[in-house]
């Protein structure tokens, strides 16, 4: 029985999805709405064989990726060393939290003007943007794991006689991996969201710059493909994050169910 | 306590020592790194000017119209797909299909759609608030504990008690989580939309700095953006934390 109603709604969910494509394709068909207000999915796609045939399109989605790959490894990697330093050793801690707690308010995409004087137009100023969403989240996420691991475990480790070195490697790190993955899951959707601003806001490629330039020109089918394609990356970001929590948190019991 | 408030005094005021003592000898270049002297005369002339608060005043109109626009549907779109499977099925997938898309990726197209006035902002706002609600919202609706359901029904509440007394209290914590998140997401939407295509507002105003290599009024713009995104976050807070005064789990410390 719960296959059946399983496989009755999945129909139903079929059903609702293409009947969403075709309403949507046949309206602009019959030219019920201007295809340069609402081009069709045909026309998006259209429009991306096009410019795929040139190698327009991996270009641009190259230098997306290649940014968004730099930035966020930069900004996690800076975010943890910062994190555990700051949970490790209490008046580095103390001291930095403050600020962390003020430039945190300021979100990614607010940096853009002073990144571009900083930077001008070129490569600098997105990474900086791109690092920028990722570093608080990995932070605070690591430094919260650190102060919140068990004191008990840390005691019985300690009374074992694990030295320093290994109370990090073996108790801490390991206890703070959870919250790092949470931290670098945050961190992701923030870096996602800066390259795409960041390449709206003044760039000479990648697909945000497509797709601002696809608005200039009124290219709204363009502009539909590129952001297809956009959801399409963060997704493929996402899963690909998932697959490396899932590797390193295979004791864990979050990745049991 | 009073240690952590002495460090946190002199961290802050290390950074203001650092920031007066880089600008006086010039270490960084002054063009975005201006002197808090300078920050502060323009954060004057701007404010007596007037043009400081009818860029705020335009953001957070804006950011307002946008997050009720968002929500309402949101909350509507959000307890339909948790009470009726068949409403879930067909609108379920169709959410999954915008939901990996950011609502930045938005903007070019709502530039088309709707010009460079309000309605765009407020499109784009209501599209990243939307997608956070909603899934919020079912989520609160389906945690439900069904035996709670079944407890009012026995002792005889209708539908719509059932709907008003059980299913929508236990989805509030849920719903306060995708204002939360909602909120945060508008104010990061807002600056982009305003930075790329507008002539007013915040995000304008940084943008027109940069233009002009105005560091002090971009450093300006950014600490204005950096308190008000602050201040609406702990409204809602403050918001929630009355609505679910009832509420065992207080939801202190999550901030994302």
């Amino acid at each position: 029985m719960q296959t059946q109603s399983l496989s009755g709604r999945f129909g139903i969910s079929t059903i609702s999805v293409t009947g969403f494509v075709v309403l949507w394709q046949l309206s602009v068909t019959l030219e019920l709405v201007d295809s340069l207000i609402l081009p069709s999915p045909w026309m998006a796609i259209q429009s991306g064989i096009r410019r795929a045939e040139g190698g327009e399109l991996l270009h641009h989605i190259i230098a997306s990726v290649v940014r968004i790959t730099e930035g966020f490894f930069l900004g996690s990697v800076m975010g943890i060393l910062i994190g555990l330093l700051m949970g490790q050793v209490r008046i580095i801690g103390e001291a930095l939290e403050p600020l962390v707690d003020i430039f945190r308010q300021i979100p990614e995409v607010a940096w853009i003007p002073l990144a571009i004087l900083m930077f001008r137009m070129g490569e600098g100023s997105k990474i900086f943007i791109i690092t920028y969403g990722a570093l608080f989240p990995a932070i605070i996420c690591t430094f919260d794991g650190v102060k919140m691991t068990e004191p008990a475990i840390i005691r019985a480790a300690r009374s074992l006689g694990a030295s320093r070195g290994q109370l990090f490697w073996r108790v801490t790190l390991p206890a703070t991996l959870p919250h790092i993955m949470t931290g670098l899951w945050i961190g992701l959707g923030y870096a996602f969201r800066g390259l795409i601003a960041a390449e709206l806001a003044g760039a000479q490629e990648g697909i945000g710059f497509m797709i601002m330039l696809a608005r200039e020109d009124n290219l709204t089918a363009d502009a539909f493909m590129g952001m297809a394609l956009i959801g399409g990356i963060g997704f493929c970001a996402i899963y690909g994050l998932g697959a490396v929590r899932n590797h390193f948190l295979r004791w864990h019991e979050s990745t049991q169910e | 306590m009073n240690r952590k408030m002495v460090t946190r005094a002199i961290s802050i005021g290390g950074l203001i020592i650092l920031w007066f003592v880089v600008t006086n000898y010039k270490l960084v270049n002054p063009l975005f790194l201006p002197p808090p002297k300078e920050v502060w005369e323009g954060a004057v002339d701007l404010f007596q000017a007037g043009e400081l608060q009818e860029h705020i005043a335009v953001s957070l109109w804006r950011m307002f119209k946008g997050f009720v626009v968002g929500s309402f549907t949101g909350v509507i779109i959000g307890i339909l797909m948790g009470q009726f499977r068949f409403f879930h099925a067909a609108v379920g997938p169709l959410v999954e299909i915008i939901r990996p898309v950011p609502g930045l990726a938005w903007i070019p197209v709502a530039l088309i759609w709707f010009g460079i006035d309000d309605a765009s902002k407020v499109f784009i706002i209501s599209m990243g608030v939307f997608i956070a609600v909603v899934t919020n919202t079912f989520m609160g609706v389906r945690s439900l504990d069904p035996v709670l359901v079944r407890a009012a029904r026995s002792l005889g509440a209708n539908r719509r008690d059932i709907f008003f007394r059980v299913v929508l209290p236990g989805a509030l914590p849920y719903i306060f989580t995708g204002f939360r998140l909602g909120v945060q997401v508008s104010f990061a939407l807002l600056v982009a939309a305003e930075l790329v295509g507008s002539t007013s507002g915040l995000g304008f105003l940084i943008q027109d700095a940069r233009n002009y290599f105005r560091g002090d009024l971009v450093i300006l713009g950014m600490a204005v953006i950096g308190t008000l995104g602050f201040s609406i976050t702990r409204l809602v807070e403050i918001a929630e934390r009355w609505f679910l005064r009832w509420h065992s789990t207080s939801r202190e410390g999550a901030f994302y």
